[in-house]
C-alpha cells in the first residue's frame, strides 16, 4: 500500500511542479504582454482629445441599457449619474426587471415619468413588458425606462436590446458609477479600427467601496477601510490591468465585464442576445459573438480599456462574496462546456488555440487541482509519508510568487492611472497582498470548488446579492 | 493622425491635399478629428468634389460626409452619381449626403435604389435560409442593403410629397420590413399633410392587419404629444 503510494506521491508531485511552472510562466506572460500594452495605450491616448467626439456630428449613437432588480436603496442617484455622462447622440434604457421594493415608485416620482404607447420589435423573446415609461421633463429626455415581469438580468438586457435604437450599446451595472467621460473613451476604439470589426469592448472595473460619492459621481477615490473589499481591490487590478490587457493585445479575451461593456447591437442580436437560462450571461455572450464571426469568417476584436472608467460596490462579506464567486465558476463552466468546440480549435484563431484552452487548464482546472493537491497532502500527512522539502519549497515558491504578482500589479496601477494617492493607501495594499494568501485565497477556493459541485448538480440560482448602497453608506460615513 | 491634423491647421493652400496620396484606410477617428480642425480653426472648404472620385473608399466616405455637413448643395451631382457605386459603404453615405443636402429632385434615384436594394436583400435571405437552417448562424450580409433602405426612406422624409404616398405605403405594409424601417415610412406619411394621413386613416378603417393598425395609432399619438 505505502509504495502505491509513494509511486503516486512521484507522479502527483512531479504533475504539480509542470502545471505551477506553466501556470507561472502564463502568468510571467500575461505580466508581459500587459506591460507593453499598457505603455503603447498610454502613449498613444495621453493627449487625445475626447471632448472632439462630444461635439462630433460624426460620433455613433449609444444606447445605455441598466438592468436594475430591487436597487431602490441607489436607484435614483445612479441613473442621475448615467443621465449626466458626457456624450452627444445617447440615450438611457433602465429596464425594472420586476422589483419587488420600491425601485419603480422612487424612479417614477424622481424623474416625472409617465407610461407611453410604444410599438417595437420583440427580436429577442422575453418576459412580459408591463409598460414603457418617458419622463415628462425634456431634461430627462434621454431616459426611457422599461417595466418587466422577473425574469432575471440577462432577460433585462435582452428587453433593453430589443428596445434600443442606437448603433452601440453600452451595457452598465445600474449599482455602478462610471466616469463622466466613460461612453467617450469607450467609444474611441470602435472609430480607430479600419481593418476589422470591433464586437465588444470592455473597461477596467474600480471598487468603489469606501469611495466619496456624491450624486451619482466618485468625488473621492479612497482604499477600503475593512479587508475584505480592500483584498478585491487588489484582485481586481491584478486580474484587469495583468489579465484582460495582456488577452485584449492577444484578441483572446473571453470576458467583457458586465458592471460595464459596449458592444456592436448588429452582432449582440444576430447571435440572438443574451442567453437567459445561465448565470454567466455576460462570459457566454462575448464567446458567441467571437465563435459567430470566426464561422462568418470576418475580422473581429474584442479589446479592452485600461483606463478606470466604471467603479462598482464589491462584496463586504465573506457570505455574499461566496454567492458570487460560485456563481462566477458556474458561468465560466457554462461557457467553456457550451463552445467546448473552440477547445484547440484553429479554425477559430486565437480563441480557439489561447482564450479557451487558457480559461480551460488555468481558470477552471487550476483551482479543482490545487484542492486535489491539498486532499492529497492531508491523505500522505496522515499516512506519514509526506515530503516536506518539497512541500515547504512548493508552498514558499508559490506564496512569493502571488505576492511579486501582486507587488507588480500595484506598480502598473501606480505608474499609469494612480488612483489611490497617498503613500499609506500603497503600503496597505503591499502588506494586504502578504495577507492575501493565507486570508482570503482559501475561501476564494472553497467559493470556487463549491460552484463546480453546484454546476454539476444543476444549480442555475443566482443567490442574493446584498449592498449596503452608496447613498447609506454615504450617510453612515457622516 | 497628428500629422494630418496639423497638415490641416498649417497648409496655407489645399489643407486637405494629403488625401489625394492617401492609400490607407482613413479611420472613423481621423475623419472626426480632421472634421473638428476644419470646425475649429474655420478653414474653408470650398468643394470636396475632388475626393468623390478617389480610388480610396474611405476618402470618399470622408468627402461625402464632410459634403452633407458643410451643406454643400452644388455637389448633388456628383453626390446622385455615387448612389450606385459598387462600394456598398459608400453608396450608404450617398444617401445620407442626400437626406443632409434635402434635394427633392433626386427622390426618383432614391427609389430606384431602394428597388434594386431590395432585390438584393431578398437574395441575401432567401440564401440564408437556404443555406442554414440554425437561426444562430444567419450570416451578415443583410445588414448593409437594410441600412440603405433604411437610410433612402430617411432621405425622402425631409422631401417627399404626394407622389411619394404610395412608395412609403409600401414600405409601411411590407411585413418582410423591419419595425422600424416600417414606423419611419409611418411617420413620414403622417407628415404629408393632408393625402399621407388620409392615406393612414384609411388604412386604419380598413386594414385586417393589427400589427400596421398599432403602429398608425402609435406614431399619431406620438405626434399630439
Amino acid at each position: 500500500m505505502i509504495e502505491f503510494f509513494r509511486s503516486l506521491q512521484f507522479i502527483v508531485e512531479n504533475g504539480i511542479i509542470v502545471f505551477t511552472i506553466f501556470i507561472f510562466g502564463s502568468y510571467v506572460a500575461l505580466a508581459f504582454f500587459s506591460a507593453f500594452s499598457m505603455l503603447n495605450y498610454i502613449r498613444k491616448n495621453s493627449f487625445v482629445d475626447y471632448k472632439v467626439l462630444l461635439s462630433s456630428p460624426l460620433a455613433p449613437s449609444i444606447s445605455v441599457i441598466a438592468p436594475a432588480f430591487n436597487e431602490g436603496k441607489t436607484i435614483v442617484d445612479n441613473i442621475r449619474s448615467l443621465l449626466s455622462l458626457h456624450y452627444n447622440d445617447f440615450e438611457v434604457i433602465i429596464v425594472n426587471d420586476g422589483s419587488t421594493d420600491d425601485s419603480m415608485e422612487k424612479i417614477v416620482k424622481a424623474y416625472d415619468l409617465e407610461l407611453i404607447d410604444s410599438v417595437y420589435e420583440e427580436k429577442i423573446t422575453t418576459q412580459h413588458i408591463r409598460g414603457i415609461y418617458k419622463s415628462r421633463n425634456k431634461a430627462f429626455g434621454k431616459l426611457i425606462v422599461i417595466d418587466k415581469d422577473n425574469g432575471g438580468k440577462a432577460d433585462a438586457l435582452n428587453a433593453g436590446i430589443n428596445f434600443s435604437q442606437k448603433e452601440y450599446i453600452s451595457v452598465v451595472d445600474v449599482d455602478s458609477v462610471l466616469v463622466e467621460d466613460a461612453l467617450l473613451i469607450m467609444a474611441k476604439p470602435f472609430l480607430e479600427e479600419t481593418d476589422r470589426d470591433i464586437i465588444a469592448s470592455g473597461g477596467v472595473i474600480r471598487i468603489a467601496n469606501s469611495c466619496k460619492i456624491e450624486e451619482g459621481k466618485i468625488t473621492e477615490v479612497k482604499l477600503p477601510g475593512s479587508f475584505l473589499p480592500r483584498v478585491q481591490v487588489l484582485e481586481y487590478t491584478r486580474a484587469f490591468l495583468m489579465g484582460r490587457m495582456a488577452w485584449s493585445k492577444l484578441n483572446g479575451l473571453l470576458l467583457v465585464s458586465g458592471a460595464f461593456g459596449m458592444f456592436n447591437r448588429d452582432i449582440v442580436l444576430k447571435v440572438g442576445g443574451y442567453n437567459t437560462t445561465l448565470v454567466g450571461e455576460d462570459m457566454e455572450l462575448i464567446v458567441r459573438m467571437r465563435r459567430y464571426m470566426s464561422e462568418q469568417k470576418k475580422k473581429y476584436k474584442v479589446i479592452y480599456i485600461p483606463d478606470p472608467l466604471c467603479w462598482t460596490e464589491v462584496p463586504a462579506s465573506l457570505k455574499v462574496l461566496g454567492r458570487q464567486r460560485d456563481r462566477w465558476t458556474r458561468g465560466t463552466m457554462e461557457s467553456l462546456f457550451i463552445h467546448f468546440k473552440l477547445f484547440f480549435n484553429p479554425k477559430y484563431g486565437s480563441l480557439g488555440t489561447m482564450g479557451h484552452p487558457y480559461w480551460f487548464f488555468f481558470e477552471w482546472l487550476a483551482p479543482i487541482f490545487e484542492f486535489i493537491g491539498i486532499i492529497y497532502f492531508i491523505t500522505i500527512a496522515l499516512l506519514g509519508i509526506p515530503n516536506w522539502p518539497f512541500f515547504l519549497l512548493l508552498l514558499s515558491t508559490i506564496y512569493f510568487f502571488a505576492v511579486t504578482l501582486s507587488h507588480w500589479a500595484i506598480l502598473f496601477e501606480e505608474l499609469s492611472f494612480h488612483r489611490y494617492r497617498k503613500k499609506r493607501e500603497v503600503i496597505k495594499m503591499l502588506f494586504t497582498s502578504m495577507l492575501e494568501p493565507i486570508f482570503y485565497h482559501p475561501f476564494i477556493l472553497l467559493f470556487n470548488i463549491r460552484g463546480n459541485f453546484k454546476y454539476f448538480i444543476g444549480e442555475k440560482t443566482w443567490g442574493k446579492m446584498e449592498r449596503v448602497g452608496f447613498a447609506e453608506e454615504k450617510k453612515t460615513r457622516r | 493622425m497628428e500629422s494630418q491634423v496639423a497638415m490641416v491647421k498649417l497648409a496655407e493652400d489645399n489643407p486637405l491635399s494629403f488625401l489625394n496620396d492617401l492609400t490607407s484606410v482613413l479611420s472613423y477617428w481621423e475623419q472626426v478629428n480632421i472634421h473638428n480642425t476644419l470646425l475649429y480653426h474655420q478653414i474653408n472648404i470650398d468643394s470636396f468634389d475632388e475626393w468623390l472620385n478617389s480610388s480610396n473608399a474611405s476618402v470618399v466616405v470622408f468627402a461625402l460626409r464632410m459634403i452633407s455637413l458643410f451643406k454643400h448643395t452644388h455637389s448633388a451631382g456628383q453626390v446622385r452619381e455615387l448612389l450606385f457605386n459598387d462600394n456598398a459603404g459608400v453608396s450608404l453615405e450617398a444617401v445620407k449626403t442626400m437626406h443632409a443636402l434635402e434635394l427633392p429632385d433626386h427622390v426618383k434615384d432614391l427609389k430606384t435604389l431602394y428597388e434594386s436594394e431590395t432585390l438584393n436583400l431578398d437574395a441575401i435571405v432567401k440564401e440564408q435560409r437556404k443555406s442554414n437552417t440554425d437561426r444562430d448562424i444567419e450570416g451578415l450580409d443583410d445588414l448593409m442593403p437594410r441600412r440603405i433602405r433604411y437610410e433612402i426612406v430617411k432621405a425622402i422624409g425631409p422631401v417627399a410629397s404626394q407622389n411619394d404616398i404610395s412608395f412609403l405605403e409600401k414600405v409601411a405594409q411590407d411585413f418582410n420590413n423591419t419595425f422600424k424601417l416600417r414606423i419611419l415610412a409611418i411617420q413620414i406619411l403622417m407628415s404629408v399633410k393632408p393625402h399621407g394621413e388620409q392615406r393612414l386613416n384609411q388604412i386604419l378603417e380598413g386594414n385586417n392587419d393589427e400589427l400596421i393598425k398599432k403602429m398608425i395609432i402609435n406614431v399619431k399619438q406620438n405626434q399630439e404629444s
